[in-house]
């Protein structure tokens, strides 16, 4: 059995505004349940996906392993992140920034954004090294080059004397790697790292990002997307979340071959797959994704599913070991 | 980046000259021009010598009273014989020798009486501007990294009440209470120095400067305390909200980098923007203030150099108001140049 | 022009002004350089190719925005359609003779969120091009844009309701059921689901495909998601830093695709299927490069894992490989 590096128990995140949905706006601030008690383990070398649709809770999952939810207007109010046996959520903010950047580190969807427009490539890289203990700005400007080249950046000299606006998306997405991988981080947390970029650019980052897996041994990824193509080609492990909650957990071939959940089958079916003829149509879902206000008491997917029974809108399922290692939410399988 | 600001300070000379000739002509047409109030002197005088001889004046317009010799004289004085544009050349040929003529009221060198009073404006509108740049901006950025907190609250109610006081009514009742003795001999009534300054020693000029310059400048500074304040305040928020912030907090840095260089540097776009207009507004001076400090300011010189229809005086003050706002734009898009490296200009 | 099409591009050449200033006149940039194609009526042209391609570009210049935004902009070459036998060209038309024409071409975007008025209501926001461009009358209208919403499957509460109390993919529909108020002929969507759901995508794109059929549209869909338009479209044209480097019958193209660019693009999308072994794929280096920065020969040179000597020297021209596939590479 491999080593978990990480364990994530109950986590339960919810966002505060005054709104119920209906276009009627409510007086006090009410929680929306961004996500609510999710429990998974990282094992170490292994590349773990989280996929789902937008708004399903993905990233906030993501934040909350290292406590970067802002607050206000957002609260973690269970949990446990355990993190080699420390526990990150009960540490004080000097204490969890010794993680933060160094044991795990996180990349972004937009590049661009990310990182800051008004700020040399330079300082930002350098500052990761310098804000975790004693290393000079020579040192730290050496190093950064390194990471820089190593992430694949031409021209790394000149280019870190830049702004990140002179600097193209995937070029960005390059630097936004190379600082993440300054302390060779045990966790990268890469969250919809390829979205913004062309899919040429997509499968440089992607190629980019195995290598640096494949050098540094016994690292491991979250990989969050919404692209199933990415979770296929990328990862050994799946969660597919929906409305807060993990649906459906099981390793890759598991779940292409075999999806228990009908929210996964069903998501799998209807995205356009590239080279396979389609008769006419596209399977879709009908609806959209539940807004975390109004979340059905049963079962998340109750208004979109095609197998609904009588009790999924009344009790929501428990996640359930179906084979091994493959656990489903739903109550097609229960009893 | 260098043959824009170049271009730019170019562009300066046919603005100028669009301001300044406008103004030259829309001066010509004003009722009550300096034609006008000498012929209504000499008319007043008519009137009385011709009631003193006993002949009643025949002619209502009184225009014949005055005599074509001394009309024509008139005009020759304030050179209203010759046509618009030639005067206008000739104000401006005078311009380049640094001449601005003389006034009609103080019968002093224009550039004397405007260099004079601009002395005084540059002193309370340099320090007022320092002053609220120095406050506003770390005050801003302290109640947007607390924010909501009890210092936030209070602070910003103080900083409302002082924008909704206008500056002038703040002084009066500031010298009322601290000034001059009625309850509080704090402060002196006005001025720009005590009538003894020359004779004090050097601490005591310092003494006398300060104790002459704190509660004008506190009135001016009144309503963009909380405009500079509030803006620097929103800007942080705003830029805490950014994806970059997050990604500074992922890569472990402190809170307070976060705040004071990531989101700071962000934050001062808006602040640096503001900046130029904001100084020509404070130099600009304050007739309502420096009527109530008996401060004799370049806003003072401008409203009676209106109401006295001193031309010159009008026109050099022009003159130097747009240079100001001219040379102030420029200096905004250098500093915006300057913290935003996104920005080029071509 | 042939009768059975309807559209036909011809040597097309958009050219924005670009900031700097050249010696007397204004330096221009060549965003789209000689793009030829045709469209059958009823025919359905999928562009795809990186951001900055030019696709946009094309577009905007059939649906003639690019003179109404910029109009500077300099377009050669022709536009021509072909309205009830008669062939008119397009290009450089002006916005007063655009008028007739305006409600038979129709263009969405990808923002539906900046593209539809916020404050009008859906129902009136499907209602508009009908006051300008028809003479129908109040009832008729109200007839006609329950009709669209129908079609475009909006349920009727949302007629009374404003863009920002829409999802996403209804936004997307009611931009659908404007362009479609005024019966045009062809249809335009500029990444029409980039911003959806992936569940919504499909119901998007079914949409298009059923109102194609329905309305007896012909349509232009960009997408950078070749899958999507391997499901839409019955043609498809890769375009590369402004040319169109490979075109022809969406399946011979992606089953057979001859132009090294168009083999990369195909295998970098990422398969959606388990596979025990990680196959091998093509890596393009570097980025696609400014358009300031053209590369002399053939302009995809700079990336070209096959890239030899000739390639630099001069340009590649088109040639045909089955009937109506082309490309123009040496090899
Ligand atoms: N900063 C925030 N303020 C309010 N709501 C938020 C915030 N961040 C996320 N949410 C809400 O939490 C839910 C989950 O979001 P997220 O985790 O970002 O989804 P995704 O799976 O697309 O990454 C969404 O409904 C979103 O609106
Ligand atoms: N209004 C404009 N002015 C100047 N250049 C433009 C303008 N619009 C687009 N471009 C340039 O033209 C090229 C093609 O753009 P576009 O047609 O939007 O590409 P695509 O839609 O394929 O991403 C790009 O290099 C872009 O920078
Ligand atoms: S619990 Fe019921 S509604 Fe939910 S996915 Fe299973 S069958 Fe569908
Ligand atoms: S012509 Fe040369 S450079 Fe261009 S695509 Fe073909 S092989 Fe590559
Ligand atoms: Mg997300
Ligand atoms: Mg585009």
């Amino acid at each position: 059995m491999k080593n978990k590096i990480l364990e994530i128990k109950n986590l339960s995140t919810v966002f505060y505004a005054k709104h119920s949905g209906q276009g009627k706006e409510t007086k006090e601030l009410i929680p929306g349940k961004a996500v609510s008690g999710v429990s998974f383990d990282v094992y170490e070398d292994e590349v773990l996906g989280i996929v789902g649709e937008s708004g399903s809770g993905k990233s906030v999952t993501a934040y909350s392993i290292l406590n970067l939810i802002p607050n206000p207007p957002g609260k973690i109010v269970s949990g446990e992140i355990i993190y080699r046996g420390i526990d990150l959520l009960k540490l004080s903010s000097e204490e969890i920034r010794k993680y933060r950047g160094a044991e795990i580190s996180m990349i972004f969807q937009e590049p661009g954004t990310s990182l800051n427009p008004v700020m040399r490539i330079e300082e930002q890289m350098c500052e990761v090294f310098m804000s975790h203990g004693k290393t000079d700005r020579a040192e730290a400007l050496k190093k950064s080059i390194e990471l820089l080249k190593r992430a694949g950046l031409p021209d790394a000299e000149k280019r870190i004397k830049e702004y990140p606006s002179s600097l193209s998306g995937g070029m960005q997405q390059r630097v936004m790697i190379a600082m993440a991988l300054a302390f060779r981080p045990s966790l990268l947390i890469a969250d919809e790292p390829t979205t913004a970029l062309d899919v040429t650019v997509q499968a440089q980052i992607l190629d980019l990002m195995s290598d640096i897996k494949r050098e540094n041994g016994k690292s491991s990824i979250i990989m969050i997307t919404h692209n199933l193509g990415i979770i296929a080609e990328m990862c050994d492990r799946v969660l597919v979340m929906y409305g807060g909650k993990i649906q459906e957990s099981a390793n890759v071939k598991d779940l292409f071959e075999n999806p228990l959940h009908p929210y996964t089958s069903a998501m799998i079916k209807s995205i356009p797959c590239f080279g396979k003829k389609h008769e006419g149509r596209l399977n879709t879902i009908p609806g959209m994704v539940p807004d975390i206000f109004n979340l059905p008491p049963g079962c998340k997917f109750c208004n979109r599913c095609e197998f609904k029974k009588d009790i999924c809108e009344k009790k929501e399922p428990e996640l359930k070991e179906i084979s091994k290692e493959h656990f489903v939410r739903c109550h097609l399988y229960e009893g | 980046m260098l043959r824009y600001f170049f271009r730019r300070i170019l562009l300066i000379v046919p603005t100028f000259i669009g301001i300044t000739f406008i103004t030259f002509l829309i001066l010509q047409f004003v009722p009550g021009g300096p034609l006008e109030r000498e012929m209504l002197k000499l008319q007043m005088g008519n009137v009385v010598s011709g009631s003193e001889s006993g002949a009643v004046g025949s002619n209502r317009t009184g225009m014949t009273n005055i005599p074509e010799s001394a009309l024509k004289e008139i005009r020759e004085f304030y050179g209203f014989d010759r046509p618009v544009p030639e005067r206008y050349l000739e104000w401006v040929l005078n311009l380049c020798r640094l001449n601005f003529g003389k006034s009609y009221a103080y019968s002093e060198p224009v550039i004397d009486v405007i260099t004079s009073r601009f002395s005084v404006s540059i002193y309370f509108g340099l320090i007022g501007f320092v002053l609220t740049y120095l406050i506003c901006v770390p005050l801003g950025v302290i109640k947007a990294a607390r924010s909501g907190s009890k210092f936030d609250l209070i602070s910003s109610i103080v900083v409302f009440l002082g924008y909704s006081t206008p500056g002038w009514a703040f002084g009066a009742l500031m010298l009322i209470f601290f000034g001059g003795g009625s309850f509080l001999n704090v402060f002196p009534l006005g001025g720009f120095r005590s009538d003894d300054f020359d004779n004090m020693n050097l601490f005591g000029q310092i003494y006398d400067q300060l104790r002459h310059t704190i509660l004008p400048v506190i009135s001016y500074l009144l309503g963009s305390f909380a405009t500079l304040t509030i803006l620097t305040k929103n800007s942080v928020i705003e830029n805490l909200n950014q994806d970059y912030i997050r990604t500074a907090y992922a890569k472990g840095l402190s809170k307070k980098r976060v705040i004071y260089v990531h989101a700071l540097r962000n934050s001062l776009i808006p602040i640096v923007t503001g900046l130029g207009q904001f100084l020509g507004i404070l130099l600009a001076g304050s007739i309502l203030i420096e009527k109530v400090f008996n401060i004799q300011g370049i806003g003072l010189l401008a409203y009676d150099s209106i109401i006295n229809r001193d031309y010159p005086v009008i026109m050099g003050l022009l003159v130097f108001q747009s240079l100001i706002l001219l040379t102030g734009n420029i200096i905004t898009d250098f500093l915006y140049a300057a913290v935003d490296p996104r920005v080029k200009y071509k | 022009m042939k009768a059975e099409n309807i559209l036909e591009v011809k040597d097309l050449v958009i050219e924005y002004p670009s900031g700097r200033k050249k010696f007397l006149s204004r330096e221009r940039l060549r965003a789209v350089d000689r793009v030829s194609f045709n469209l059958p009526a009823g025919g359905s042209l999928g562009l795809a190719g990186e951001s900055g391609s030019g696709k946009s570009t094309v577009v905007k210049a059939i649906a003639n925005l690019l003179l109404f935004n910029n109009p500077e902009t300099k377009i050669r070459g022709e536009i021509l359609i072909n309205i009830a036998g008669k062939e008119i060209n397009l290009a450089n038309m002006s916005r007063s003779g655009m008028k007739k024409y305006r409600k038979l071409i129709q263009i969405i975007f990808q923002d539906s969120n900046s593209s539809l008025n916020p404050r009008f209501t859906a129902g009136k926001i499907i209602e508009e091009p009908l006051l300008y461009n028809t003479k129908l009358g109040k009832n008729e209208r109200a007839e006609r844009v329950n009709f669209l919403m129908e079609k475009t499957g909006l349920q009727e509460d949302v007629f009374f309701r404003y863009p920002h109390e829409l999802s996403g993919g209804q936004r997307q529909r009611v931009s659908i059921a404007r362009a479609l108020s005024t019966n045009p002929r062809i249809l335009i969507a500029d990444e029409p689901v980039s911003s959806l759901d992936v569940s919504v995508q499909g119901q998007i794109l079914n949409l298009f495909s059923d109102i194609q059929k329905e309305f007896n549209l012909t349509l232009i869909m960009i997408a950078h998601d070749l899958s999507i338009i391997e499901s839409v479209c019955s043609d498809v044209a890769i375009m590369y830093l402004g040319k169109i480097i490979e075109t022809g019958r969406t399946n011979r193209v992606f089953e057979n695709p001859a132009h090294p660019y168009t083999q990369a693009l195909i295998s970098s999308i990422p398969v959606p299927e388990y596979k025990s072994e990680k196959r091998e794929r093509i890596i393009l280096k570097g980025d696609i490069p400014s358009i300031m920065k053209k590369p002399s020969g053939c302009v995809f040179r700079s990336r070209c894992p096959k890239a030899a000597d000739i390639c630099s020297e001069k340009e590649p021209e088109e040639k045909e490989i089955t009937s109506g596939h082309y490309f123009s590479c040496f090899f």
